[in-house]
């Protein structure tokens, strides 16, 4: 059941009615979770049953950790290993051969562990108390809106809030409606199109190096309307629910080093490596003090970054792609250029922005290649273009791109430069509903996050 | 502005958006108030398949997608079947097309085959809505009459939800979507590489097809189809006792009937996994047929003799296969001729 269906709209407007009639915030937990399992289990039950059983687990762990703290690191361990085993039976399953073979895998397992880890991280460095309510954890863990494609929201803001007692009030609705306008434009009129010659464009044999660049373009703009589509959805559902969560996009296009890159991109996912791989390699290698600083310095950037290669797919492109932004944040640093670098100049910040929108669309260029080997020729053995054709061709995707990123550019533009003018946003969101509408096709392509 | 009066200028401004387009668009693309459910069709079949079977005069026509376009080779099949044989292969097409092409092309021809081979895999025979839209629309369009209300309810009315419904009826908008999507596409497509390089519009469009034409990437394009052909694993899709009385299957069983011809469904084997699930469906399809008189099923999804050996990639089989293939399927017509 995609966010984008009918069917989501009937279950959504029958947990909505329900939620706000249920007395307490118990009952509304219990409905998040029996609800959540619902659309979990929407293809498979036992999707439903195996997301149940894992939450369960990471419950009695956490209790494990608390009861027996001498013994809290082989609990910690032992959680931390069986959300693994979760995200490498699905993920990585061609390792066990035909086991799965003809089997629809659950979606979103690497979405929902990390949260589960970030929960047992934080009761054994003793951030949280276990044991509360087994319900509120279940509904954090399998929250509908977030459970195939995040956000990740940290354990201790979510649960608190499923801890307070929540009333229906219109703020829920002028928080959510916007979001979700936004949501279903990006998603149906930019993402939807720009799919199309994009995956035309990466499907050829040896493109050309104009068309790697239209490709690549196309995909920068792609995934970014694609994947903040889905979280201004969620964020939007969430806040219908009385639930504020995570935000995961902060303008990343317009980052003027790699550091600032992944603090504005996909904000939950890079808050969850900072906090619970990047800070501990850091403070290990420290506290080892052993290491030149230079070498100290850069492995926990590419540890990090390669993890979250390994994270994102299970191709080498993935992992190229990881450690590619791992070196550019060393390479940054070793330049004496920190996350938050702001040059002076206007000239110097825009020269760092264009160097930095570079590597941003090279790194997706490495991203969306089918292969190494193909992005390798593309970028060596390719000519420019074979014939005056493709530069008519190419010209016409560069078009489309440009339409495309205008039509989000405006929004930005209002929201820098017109704050105040809220007649002028109002127009905007009726407008981006209006093109909603119009591009609307009931047999849209899958929102691209699912895979992960 | 507040958040209460922003939601309210939206809602007045998108509602002047819904109603100056309501006026505007029925009349300026010729679009009743309220439209009709379904697509418009252009009146003219293809007469080309209809013309060639008048003049080759077939026992077997035979009627599928690429795969059947890669696997078999008609000339081979006629020599080795000592049978007449005419193929329509439409690439891109599914059951939709394939209904089209029996009632309008092989139907409509004034000589009549003994037999009509539909090759078709998985659930592809029971899903009406596959291959009809977008790109799509056209394949259908070349084999579509003025007037296919069959075609329109199983294809397309059966498959929307009734917001959709409501929507492509009394919200312009909506319903004029198709055309004002293309207006947008031409104006960027055209116009832009006109002004800029004096490139008009068959120029850019030969232009395009020669990037999008171009040889593809086998194993991306292999990853592709197999994205595509999951919608055709849907556990809903392989529940063949809910899916068959919505499909073109009983309507193209009883125009066969009625025509006095043998329709043959031939179920192709493919070169991946597919669920288990399917076990389920082609036995209720192999019941459900052994209560028609006038079908014959030939199954290949599990015979030994085709191997990976014999496919370029997941569907579609290399020229060893396609002689090997065409060889295995004479054998099986000669057998049906002799009965």
């Amino acid at each position: 059941m995609g966010f984008i269906s009918y069917e989501f709209i009937v279950f959504f407007a029958a947990v909505f009615i329900l939620y706000w009639l249920f007395p307490n915030k118990r009952w509304q937990n219990f409905l998040l979770a029996s609800a959540s399992l619902v659309f979990y289990g929407w293809l498979a039950s036992w999707h439903a049953l195996v997301l149940l059983a894992s939450i369960a687990a990471d419950y009695l762990l956490a209790l494990g950790m608390a009861r027996w703290k001498q013994r809290a690191g082989i609990f910690l361990w032992l959680g931390i290993a069986l959300n693994l085993g979760l995200i490498v039976s699905v993920k990585y399953r061609f390792i066990f051969g035909d086991v799965f073979h003809g089997v629809i895998l659950p979606l979103g397992v690497s979405f929902y562990t990390l949260k589960k880890i970030a929960y047992l991280l934080e009761v054994n460095r003793g951030g949280m108390e276990p044991g509360g309510d087994f319900i509120a954890f279940a509904a954090y863990i399998s929250f509908f809106p977030q459970v195939i494609s995040g956000p990740i929201d940290r354990p201790r803001v979510f649960l608190k809030q499923l801890d307070s007692a929540r009333g229906w009030s219109v703020t829920h609705a002028h928080h959510a409606w916007a979001l979700i306008v936004m949501g279903l434009f990006k998603k149906v009129v930019t993402a939807n199109t720009v799919k199309v010659f994009v995956d035309q464009i990466f499907l050829l044999q040896e493109p050309s190096k104009i068309f790697l660049v239209a490709g690549a373009l196309g995909f920068t703009l792609q995934i970014f309307a694609d994947f903040s589509s889905y979280t201004d959805l969620s964020r939007g559902v969430a806040f219908l629910f009385g639930l504020q969560t995570a935000e995961n996009f902060n303008k990343p296009y317009l980052a003027l080093t790699p550091g600032e890159f992944w603090n504005r991109w996909h904000m939950s996912f890079s808050f969850w490596l900072r906090d619970h791989v990047f800070y501990p390699i850091r403070r290990a290698m420290l506290k080892a003090a052993r290491a030149p600083e230079f070498v100290a310095g850069a492995i926990p950037p590419l540890v990090t970054m390669f993890l979250s290669g390994l994270w994102h797919g299970t191709g080498a492109t993935f992992i190229v792609w990881g450690l590619y932004y791992g070196a550019l944040i060393v390479l940054y640093q070793w330049a004496g250029i920190r996350g938050d670098w702001k040059p002076e100049s206007r000239i110097a910040r825009f020269l760092a922005w264009l160097v930095m929108f570079a590597f941003i669309v090279f790194g997706w260029a490495v991203f969306r290649a089918p292969s190494l080997p193909w992005l390798w020729d593309a970028l060596t053995v390719a000519p420019l273009y074979r014939a005056p054709a493709e530069v008519t061709a190419a010209l016409v995707v560069f078009v489309m791109i440009l339409f495309h990123s205008c039509l989000l550019l405006a929004k930005y533009m209002l929201d820098r430069f017109f704050p105040g003018r809220g007649g002028l946003h109002a127009l905007y969101y009726a407008f981006a509903a209006a093109m909603t509408v119009v591009f609307f096709n009931s047999s849209s392509p899958d929102f691209i996050y699912f895979q992960f | 502005m507040d958040a209460k009066t922003l939601l309210r200028n939206f809602l007045v401004f998108f509602g002047v958006f819904l109603l100056a387009s309501g006026i505007a668009l029925p009349g300026y693309y010729n679009i009743p108030y309220p439209a009709p459910l379904g697509p418009q069709f252009e009146p003219d079949v293809k007469q080309e398949h209809v013309t060639a079977i008048e003049t080759s005069q077939p026992d077997f026509v035979l009627i599928g997608d690429s795969v059947l376009y890669e696997g078999v080779d008609p000339l081979l099949l006629a020599e080795e079947s000592g049978a007449a044989v005419y193929s329509i292969p439409v690439p891109g097409s599914g059951t939709a097309s394939w209904y089209l092409v029996l009632k309008n092309v092989i139907l409509g021809a004034s000589h009549r085959p003994r037999y009509v081979a539909v090759f078709f895999r998985n659930t592809m025979l029971t899903v009406p809505q596959y291959r009809t839209t977008g790109r799509y629309f056209d394949l259908l369009d070349d084999f579509a009459a003025r007037n296919e209300p069959l075609l329109a309810q199983l294809a397309f009315i059966d498959q929307m939800n009734p917001l959709e419904k409501f929507a492509a009826q009394y919200i312009p908008l909506y319903s004029a979507r198709l055309e004002l999507r293309e207006d947008l596409d031409n104006l960027l497509r055209y116009r832009v590489p006109l002004a800029l390089t004096g490139c008009a519009r068959d120029c850019v469009d030969e232009a395009v097809e020669a990037m999008f034409g171009r040889e593809v990437n086998p194993s991306a394009l292999n990853q592709m189809m197999e994205d595509a052909a999951q919608t055709l694993y849907d556990p809903a899709e392989m529940d063949f006792e809910q899916q068959a009385a919505g499909s073109f299957l009983p309507y193209m069983i009883e125009l066969a009937k009625a025509n006095n011809v043998t329709l043959i469904l031939v179920r192709s084997k493919i070169n991946a996994g597919e669920p288990s699930a399917l076990a389920g469906y082609n036995l209720a399809l192999e019941n459900y047929l052994t209560r028609r008189d006038n079908v014959i099923l030939l199954d290949y999804a599990a015979d030994p003799r085709l191997t990976p050996a014999d496919f370029v990639d997941s569907l579609h089989m290399n020229a060893d296969g396609r002689q090997k293939f065409s060889k295995i399927l004479a054998e099986d017509f000669r057998e049906i001729l002799a009965r």
